[in-house]
């Protein structure tokens, strides 16, 4: 009987519960190709640099750099700049101990509401993942997440 | 050092044996004497060993029979337990082992999935040599959407 008890609390304890809340890191990145020679990194992208060094641009520029908090389930919506909105929603975390993360970038100018982008990243922790090419005057942008 | 012989004697005196003996003059005789005079008394006051009626007899041997015939129920019942409390400890045990020891080795962040609504645009996907995944958007140079 009381082995019994014992058994359900802790079955109930390692399989039950909602996923804990993701901290992600969200960098954007303003990256410009310049007839200058090698790259130039400004202070905060000096910190992302391994997600940086190997695209074709010479210039990078932090933009944004934002600690979120997402909960599973919820959506949460940034704006990027005139022309894009990112819209982000954690769905948990798969069986290998990754972060589902939905991302969706939309135009916000031309045509209103339309996906440039819509993707499902697999976060692991202290590893990042990229959005690149999204094109921004004088460059593209690059967006950066990766969680602690 | 006394002799064998007048140990004997001595003792035989003491049970009243051999009343007419002379009595011991020598100091190791006499303490000998003592000592023999104690364990006689000593002897003496002890209760006597129970002894058992030819008419309770019957129900002692039916008493013994029972005795041997019945399982010995109490230590059975607690080895029983014990091994039914310890088979669940390891069942537990085993459990929980399994359960928490927590999922498989995290592997590297990866795309999963991605699409586009624009015509015109393509993404690409790859990993750079750092680890760091990558969804790569290619847009036509004129905006077709």
């Amino acid at each position: 009987m009381v082995s019994s008890v014992v058994l359900c609390m802790l079955l109930s304890t390692l399989c039950g519960g909602d996923a804990p809340d993701l901290s992600l890191h969200f960098r954007e990145v303003e990256a410009v190709r310049d007839s200058g020679t090698g790259k130039e990194y400004d202070q905060g992208c000096k910190a992302i640099r391994d997600a940086l060094h190997d695209l074709p641009f010479d210039r990078f520029t932090m933009l944004s750099d934002q600690k979120l908090t997402l909960k599973a389930g919820e959506e949460k919506r940034l704006s990027l700049n005139t022309a894009y909105s990112l819209c982000l929603r954690y769905e948990g975390v798969d069986d290998s101990g990754r972060s589902r993360l939905a991302v969706t970038v939309e135009l916000t100018e031309s045509s209103p509401g339309r996906k440039v982008v819509e993707t499902v990243l697999l976060l692991a922790p202290n590893k990042k993942a990229r959005i690149g090419g999204l094109r921004k005057d004088p460059g593209e942008l690059v967006l950066v997440f990766s969680t602690p | 050092m006394i002799k064998r012989w007048k140990l004997q004697k001595i003792a035989a005196r003491v049970d009243g044996e051999n009343q007419y003996s002379a009595a011991v003059t020598d100091e190791e005789s006499r303490r000998y004497e003592q000592f023999v005079e104690t364990l006689h008394n000593q002897v003496q006051t002890l209760p006597q060993a129970p002894t058992l009626a030819d008419e309770s007899m019957p129900a002692f041997l039916s008493g013994i029979q029972e005795g041997l015939e019945e399982p010995a129920f109490g230590r059975g019942r607690l080895w029983a337990t014990a091994s039914a409390l310890t088979a669940a400890l390891i069942l537990i045990l085993s459990l929980f082992v399994i359960f928490s020891s927590g999922p498989e080795p995290v592997r590297a962040t990866e795309v999963e999935s991605c699409s586009t609504e624009l015509d015109g645009v393509t993404l690409q996907t790859f990993d750079n040599r750092d680890g760091v995944s990558t969804v790569w958007v290619t847009m036509p140079e004129s905006d077709l959407w």
